[in-house]
């Protein structure tokens, strides 16, 4: 009869005495299970179990009594039977029972929040695609806390007839040792912990990591995604800078805020003629690609690629019908259409919606299993594992694309050859005249999008790509890992990895038009992701400034004035405001005070430049975006801009202390309110050409 | 092959005009400096000096810059003024003027090109602008006319190209762009940008469609070019407490009229006629009779054509000047004295005519219209009418009066003989000079302006006026000048000047005391 399971028991070559080893290896192989040893420390590496077409590994810390080779086997089959991932036999401790009560406790259910974690283990019998790096010199601790924040199912054994003490059993002083480990054990990082095979298999790319489960389906590995927002030496730098700033202060205060302000001085400055540079570069260059008409009136259809569109929606499903219209109305070969309708699993409401919708044969809904992280860019990764098409797009719920993006993007990357990564579209608003605030959101999309991005690609830069509206070969963003599940910008991470990777972004001549945000708290929650994704983003491709600046040269500089300065900005200006208007409105009073801030002539010129021509100048730039976009109508309304500044700051601040608190946390925007407002229906059709609803397809 | 592309460039007719402009230009640059015509304005020095002391004075700074002139040509001399050298020749203010003649030379081409689509006829009015001696002189001097002449051409040919819809936006811009840079150069500037921004008010007026659209164009224009007005006002206010301190300060074009008001001497004020008369004639000297009547008819002619409101504007905007000498003069704000017109017993009857060079540009720019216009045995006669013009000006039969006001007009720098006493004796040391009163010149006395305490260098000024003995080595002082009056004529304080310091030159009208070196300031 061919034993039922081969067996890996490694034991510290110290603890072998007695003929322990013997006594296991018989009292299993009466059992049917085959085994071999290993004499190693489980500290120097856990054994590759495949290696040796291991079933279980038993790792026996301590050395037991006669029984032993009986209670390894019992745990054995019990592992097996049970299905568990692991399962411990007790430490047994001289110490008063109240005593090691509360050192269990104290350790197990406080320090490490795991209810049935001991501290230690005599045995530890595991399945062999439990796999953990363990360094400490608790060996069994360390495992089992591993493995409980893993999430593995995990089980106590209490054998009928337990071993007898032994001499290395806890006394006082082990107490105070194992006390100690257990506390730097706590507060050593983490570990991420990745599936198994067999569980990518069944629930997709994922991970561990204190206990919670993450499933991300693709996207870029640890320590190039925003999982984690610093890495170890970037929050050791920041640290020490803060500790030196402090120390600064309080050795001088006065000259560490003329020094800070000076630094800050510089940084506007020279993000003040960079802008002034990209707008020129913008109108000089001109590098949007440009369509003629009968180059897209003469595609054939026949010919054309396969294309997906991945569509994420949360709670969306009043703008449902409209993005079903808006889809119909692509003036692309229907057959060659994929739309990805990406649902969440736990949003009912919007599935029920999609499925009472008439939706064309060429959508799909796809359902998205309910984990963490509960982001767009997840979706999009599991969307992407369905996806078809030999080209991709990402359109929002709420987007009315121009009808013929898809054919402009198929001919933008045939126009651009293959060192173009993405094509993107400028991002426009529908609703632009709803309020005041959507007046001054369309002048800064404007800007953005048909000013900066292009000054961007004329020089050659790394461009953050817009939420929506990007296109991309379906091959190149699976090369790519897809998006970073953990980056809630994350279609500006992944605009720097294309640029990285030596892929340049194309802006065409094409525009989606989206919903403004019409309401302050709403568009407050949206800009603080925003401002959230963009410090992601800086921090997670800052983690190695060295390799960046070999892979980008003097670009490196433009990401840190186009995403760093951006975000830093926007914490800083209301200091800068402040010095500002105390210095021409309360002269009398603290003109000296400012004016002693800037002990330098230079720096004091800088200052007034960057403060005077610099306030002055980005709110003009609002005003030619306007202008380039032909809003005209609504640059009068960008004398209201510095109130829309003031929102950006508070979001900002915002935005670090999700960062802080909850890292990848999408705080929905919520769309469809200008749904109920007859007269913005109106605007928006007026702008559109075309009904935004067709009625077929309401349910 | 870069040969090749240089030798291709320097076909093109914009890169001919500019290098004839250029070579215009050194030589005229040359030929004042031979003569030592380069500062014969007063004003001329004063310019220099206002962009040296921003980089040399006791109390260097932009706040040199002061709160009545309008700072940019002074911000443009700073870089060629750090050379002592092109500071004491007045080279660093020919340099930006030589420039600006340079870029205005070649916009006045574009110009006519542009509203003629002929090269001749722009190169017409490249010659009837670059010849005209009166530009010739002033480019040749820091006086700040040809930088705003070249602000102004630039943001006329962009505003035409703008009205015509070319790069509309972009045109927009560099109208707007040009226009700020103007009115932070002379205040005729702000009439400029005024009379552009009144212009997009016609714009509406004349439009049934596209309304919102001229509403935006007027804000997103108004708020650049009017941008250099707001800075100044607010400049005034925090370095010199008064937003309006260049219109109320004492040293404002308006408190010196009123010298000639009392007089009796301002007659264009409060009379329109003689308002118009004054700038009309003054402007026809400058450009010449000839070519000025031929630039009338061209205009005429310019405006009897198809569409009308464009070309309606172009006028507008170039004759700004026009309107803004006539509304100024009338305002008592300006003045011009011209023998055609200023009586016989004024005390002065040549001064400020430099004013008239600004219609030049327009009326080049017509006298091309009216050559495209032409025949060709026309054109072969207007040709021979700008060489008639030229002859006239380079025998005497017009006189080139902005040089003459700078010979003997009242504009002429006064050259005392006390400064080149100085010149002689100064051996180091801070000098009070009363400098608004231009008692002396510091450019032609040698003396250092870091050793120099005028107006602008308070607590210094303030301290030596209080007490004397305090700062200087040197005291400079006219009759009824600040230091005179506070000093000289105050009984206590000329005790302690003549117990501190020596008179050592004497003059009727200056007087020089130097420190007393055996006696110990307390």
């Amino acid at each position: 009869m061919p034993p039922k399971l081969k067996v890996l028991i490694v034991i510290p070559r110290r603890r072998d005495r007695l003929g322990l080893s013997k006594k296991i290896r018989r009292s299993l192989e009466r059992n049917n299970y085959s085994c071999e040893f290993l004499f190693t420390d489980i500290r120097k590496g856990q054994p590759p179990p495949e290696s040796i077409g291991a079933g279980c590994v038993v790792y026996v810390n301590e050395n037991l009594d006669k029984s032993s080779g009986q209670i390894i086997f019992q745990m054995v089959d019990r592992l097996a039977e049970e299905n568990l991932d692991c399962l411990y036999l007790p430490r047994k401790h001289r110490l008063p029972a109240g005593l090691a009560a509360g050192f269990s406790t104290w350790f197990s259910r406080i320090l490490f929040g795991t209810p049935y974690v001991p501290v230690s283990a005599q045995v530890v019998a595991y399945r062999p695609d439990v796999a953990m790096r363990i360094r400490r010199t608790m060996p069994d601790a360390e495992f089992l806390i591993k493995a409980s924040s893993a999430g593995y199912r995990i089980s106590r054994f209490d054998p009928e007839d337990p071993p007898s003490l032994k001499r290395e059993t806890a006394g006082i002083g082990e107490f105070v040792r194992k006390s100690y480990e257990l506390v730097r054990l706590k507060f050593k990082n983490a570990e991420v912990i990745p599936f198994t095979p067999e569980a990518v298999r069944i629930r997709g790319r994922g991970f561990y990591y204190k206990s919670n489960q993450y499933v991300h389906f693709d996207g870029p590995p640890h320590g190039e995604n925003a999982f984690k927002s610093m890495s170890q030496k970037q929050l050791f730098g920041l640290i020490l800078l803060a500790g030196a700033l402090l120390a600064a202060l309080l050795v001088s205060w006065r000259d560490t805020v003329v020094i800070l302000i000076g630094a800050l001085t510089i940084a506007y400055f020279a993000d003040l003629l960079f802008n002034l540079f990209l707008i020129v570069k913008s109108f000089r260059s001109d590098p949007e690609i440009k369509f003629r008409e009968e180059e897209l009136t003469g595609l054939d259809d026949g010919k054309l690629p396969k294309y997906t569109v991945f569509c994420p929606l949360y709670k969306e499903w009043q703008v449902l019908p409209q993005f079903v219209s808006s889809m119909s109305r692509l003036d692309y070969p229907k057959d060659k259409l994929q739309v990805l309708l990406l649902l969440e699993e736990n949003d009912r409401r919007t599935i029920e919606a999609a499925r009472a919708c008439r939706l064309p044969d060429y959508f799909q809904i796809v359902i998205v299993p309910d984990s963490k992280p509960k982001t767009k860019p997840k979706a999009c990764n599991y969307g992407l594992l369905y996806a078809s098409g030999e080209y991709s797009v990402i359109f929002d719920a709420e987007d009315v694309p121009d009808p013929r993006q898809l054919k402009k993007a198929v001919l933008a990357f045939r126009k651009s050859g293959g060192k173009v990564g993405c094509v993107q579209a400028k991002l426009n608003f529908y609703n632009p005249r709803q309020n005041i605030l959507t007046r001054i959101f369309t002048a800064e999309y404007s800007l953005w999008f048909d000013l900066i991005l292009s000054g961007l690609q004329a020089i050659g830069a790394p461009i953050p790509l817009g939420g929506t509206s990007n296109h991309f070969r379906t091959g190149d963003l699976r090369k790519f890992n897809g998006w970073d599940a953990f980056n809630v910008t994350e279609d500006c991470d992944l605009g720097m990895r294309l640029s990285k990777a030596g892929f340049k972004t194309a802006m065409m001549d094409s525009i989606t038009l989206e919903e403004a945000n019409s309401r302050t708290k709403n568009w407050l929650n949206q800009r603080s992701r925003w401002v959230k994704g963009y410090l992601q983003t800086y921090l997670v491709h800052m983690r190695k400034p060295r390799s960046l600046m070999k892979q980008w040269g003097r670009h490196i500089l433009t990401f840190q004035l186009v995403v760093g300065g951006k975000i830093f900005s926007m914490f800083i200006n209301p200091a800068m405001w402040t010095i500002t208007f105390l210095y021409f409105f309360a002269h009398a009073r603290f003109g000296a005070v400012v004016k002693s801030l800037f002990p330098n002539p230079v720096l004091l010129y800088m200052g007034v430049v960057s403060l005077i021509f610099g306030n002055f100048l980005y709110l003009y730039y609002y005003m030619i975006g306007s202008a380039k976009h032909g809003h005209y109508d609504i640059i009068k309304y960008v004398f209201l801009v510095p109130l829309y500044w003031i929102g950006m700051s508070i979001a900002a601040w915002l935005a670090l202390i999700r960062l802080i608190y909850v890292p990848h946390e999408w705080s929905k925007t919520t769309h469809g309110f200008h749904l109920f407002d007859k007269k913005i229906m109106k605007q928006a059709e007026n702008i559109i050409g075309n009904t935004l609803v067709d009625g077929n397809y309401v349910s | 092959m870069a040969m090749a592309g240089i030798r291709e460039k320097l076909k093109r007719p914009e890169y001919i005009v500019a290098l004839l402009a250029l070579a215009f230009g050194v030589i005229a640059t040359a030929y004042s400096f031979r003569h030592g015509y380069i500062l014969a304005y007063g004003d001329s020095e004063s310019h220099l000096n206002i962009a040296k002391r921003v980089i040399s004075s006791l109390t260097p700074g932009f706040a040199q810059l002061g709160g009545v002139w309008l700072p940019l040509p002074h911000v443009l001399m700073i870089p060629f003024v750090a050379s002592d050298r092109l500071w004491r020749t007045g080279l660093a203010g020919s340099i930006v003027s030589g420039l600006a003649y340079v870029i205005s030379c070649l916009y006045v081409y574009k110009l006519a090109f542009r509203i003629t689509k002929n090269a001749p006829a722009g190169f017409a009015a490249f010659l009837v602008f670059a010849l005209n001696p009166n530009i010739l002189y002033m480019q040749s001097t820091p006086m700040t006319e040809l930088p705003l002449i070249c602000f102004e051409m630039l943001s006329c040919y962009y505003f035409v190209r703008f009205l015509y819809e070319e790069r509309e936006l972009e045109s927009l811009l560099l109208a707007a762009l040009f226009g700020f840079l103007a009115a932070l150069s002379r205040y005729d500037g702000w009439f400029l940008v005024g009379f552009e921004a009144a212009a997009f008010v016609l714009l509406y007026l004349t439009r049934k469609r596209f309304r919102e659209k001229a509403v935006g164009q007027f804000i997103l224009f108004s708020t650049l070019a009017f941008f250099g007005v707001v800075l100044w006002l607010g400049w005034n206010k925090i370095i010199l407490g008064d937003p309006l301190y260049f219109v109320h300060s004492q040293y404002s074009a308006g408190a010196q009229q009123q010298f000639f008001l009392q007089k009796g001497q301002l007659q264009a004020y409060h009379n329109l006629k003689m308002a118009f008369l004054y700038y009309f004639v003054t402007s026809l000297e400058n450009v010449g009779g000839i070519v000025y009547i031929l630039g009338a008819v061209g205009l005429l002619l310019y405006l009897a054509r198809r569409p009308k409101v464009n070309r309606l504007l172009l006028v507008l905007v170039l004759g700004t000047p026009f309107a803004f000498y006539v509304a100024t003069m009338y305002l008592g704000q300006s003045i011009i004295f011209i023998p055609a017109i200023t009586p016989a017993n004024f005390d002065w009857r040549l001064f400020n005519v430099r004013y008239g060079i600004m219609m030049v540009p327009l009326v080049s720019v017509f006298f091309a219209y009216l050559f495209f216009k032409s025949s060709r045995p026309v054109k072969i006669w207007l040709s021979s009418m700008i060489l008639l013009q030229l002859s006239l000006f380079a025998f005497g039969r017009f006189p080139i009066v902005t040089l003459q006001d700078g010979i003997v007009g009242l504009s002429h720098a006064k050259k005392p003989d006390a400064e080149r006493w100085l010149a002689l004796n100064y051996d180091g040391g801070l000098l009070l000079l009363d400098d608004y009163a231009r008692t002396i010149s510091i450019i032609r006395s040698n003396v250092p302006m870091q050793d120099v305490i005028y107006v602008g260098t308070k607590p210094y000024w303030e301290e030596s006026l209080d007490r004397p003995e305090k700062y200087p080595t040197w005291i400079v002082m006219q009759k009824d000048d600040e230091v005179w009056t506070r000093i000289y004529q105050n009984p206590v304080k000329q005790a302690e000047l003549y117990k501190y310091f020596i008179k050592v030159y004497t003059s009727p009208e200056i007087l020089i005391f130097k420190r007393n070196p055996q006696v110990a300031a307390q």
